[in-house]
């Protein structure tokens, strides 16, 4: 009875936990704007809320502040970002202090809530690129995917 | 009888194996240092806490060779009871660990979790990037390189998977002849 209760528990928290998100505050964010709809008109979306997120290319620590690299994917509806979607662009984050540059490693996936403060010149390789730039109100860390997450077994058993 | 020493042979691989379980973690990072300041408290006042015993562990993020020291700088994350660091994002900020021997930086490797008892010592100013960092330095009494492999290979018991021998090894697919390669004759 007890067991039974407990595996209930466990499947309530497992389930649970597939649903955690952000839980941000989403209220006045711009969902049409894209990092590329930033790039093709920079004028009208500075000012403007956004709600991105995507795969960490880079974290650069600076003095007081942190800044970050990131390619936008598609956010699902946990607006966890989708990376196995076309990318939707590069964008540039910026954080005050310090964000550990081992946490927030390459290839590990974020969603931010900022404010776009404007785009930035910069190269990838040696190709021109201008990044628009978010000041991030509030970041989100995935949890690192450690071999597929929730996984269902079905095993067949006999035995003589 | 090759039967007999087939069963004998197995029963002495599972005793074997059930000993591989044992601890081999030394009883200085088993258990916690009575009344020791976590990593969170002495990066906030350092000064208040030289002296102490702490235990502390976490991922490594450089290993590097002094004359009769190695250092190791840590990613310190929250410990489990027995001393091995959690698999989270959570953390308190990096230390710097002082082992007084020769750890091969191939072994003691960046991403290999460790978990070290000793004294602080002092702090040490550096930076991260052009964020400058004050990293707690520990001098190690005890320390422990964590396995690689985990038992649970998804972080947790999968509620679903059943084992069909787990509770009768000894009737498993080979029952009553053993494993057919290892002890033939």
């Amino acid at each position: 009875m007890l067991l039974r209760f407990n595996l209930l528990a466990i499947l309530f928290l497992l389930l649970g936990a597939c649903a955690s998100g952000p839980g941000f505050d989403t209220g006045g964010v711009d969902r049409s704007l894209t990092p590329q709809g930033v790039t093709t008109g920079p004028q009208a979306a500075r000012g403007k809320q956004v709600l991105w997120g995507g795969a960490i290319i880079r974290t650069t620590n600076l003095k007081d502040s942190t800044q970050m690299e990131v390619v936008a994917y598609p956010l699902d509806a946990h607006e966890r970002p989708q990376h196995d979607s076309a990318p939707l662009g590069r964008f540039i984050l910026e954080q005050d202090g310090f964000l550990e540059p081992e946490s927030y490693a390459e290839g590990r996936l974020i969603t931010v809530v900022g404010t776009v403060s404007g785009t930035r010149a910069g190269q990838v390789g040696e190709s021109d690129y201008d990044y628009p730039v978010v000041s991030a109100r509030r970041i989100h860390l995935w949890p690192e995917d450690k071999g597929g997450g929730v996984s269902f077994g079905i095993g067949i058993g006999t035995s003589f | 009888m090759p039967c007999h020493v087939a069963q004998y042979g197995f029963v002495l691989l599972l005793t074997l194996l059930v000993s591989a379980c044992a601890s081999q973690v030394p009883p200085l990072i088993r258990e916690a240092p009575a009344d020791s300041p976590s990593l969170a408290q002495v990066r906030a006042h350092a000064a208040d806490y030289l002296g102490r015993q702490v235990r502390w562990g976490g991922t490594i993020i450089e290993t590097g060779n002094r004359e009769n020291a190695t250092r190791l700088t840590v990613l310190g994350r929250p410990l489990y009871k027995a001393g091995e660091p959690e698999a989270t994002d959570d953390s308190a900020g990096r230390f710097i660990a002082i082992v007084p021997e020769f750890l091969d930086p191939e072994v003691y490797a960046p991403e290999r979790q460790v978990t070290v008892t000793g004294t602080l010592l002092r702090t040490e100013a550096g930076k991260v990037g052009e964020y400058p960092y004050t990293y707690p330095v520990v001098q190690v009494e005890a320390w422990y390189l964590w396995p690689v492999v985990s038992e649970q290979p998804y972080g947790y018991p999968d509620p679903w998977w059943y084992d069909p021998w787990y509770y009768r090894p000894w009737y498993g697919p080979w029952y009553p002849y053993g494993y057919p390669y290892r002890y033939r004759q």
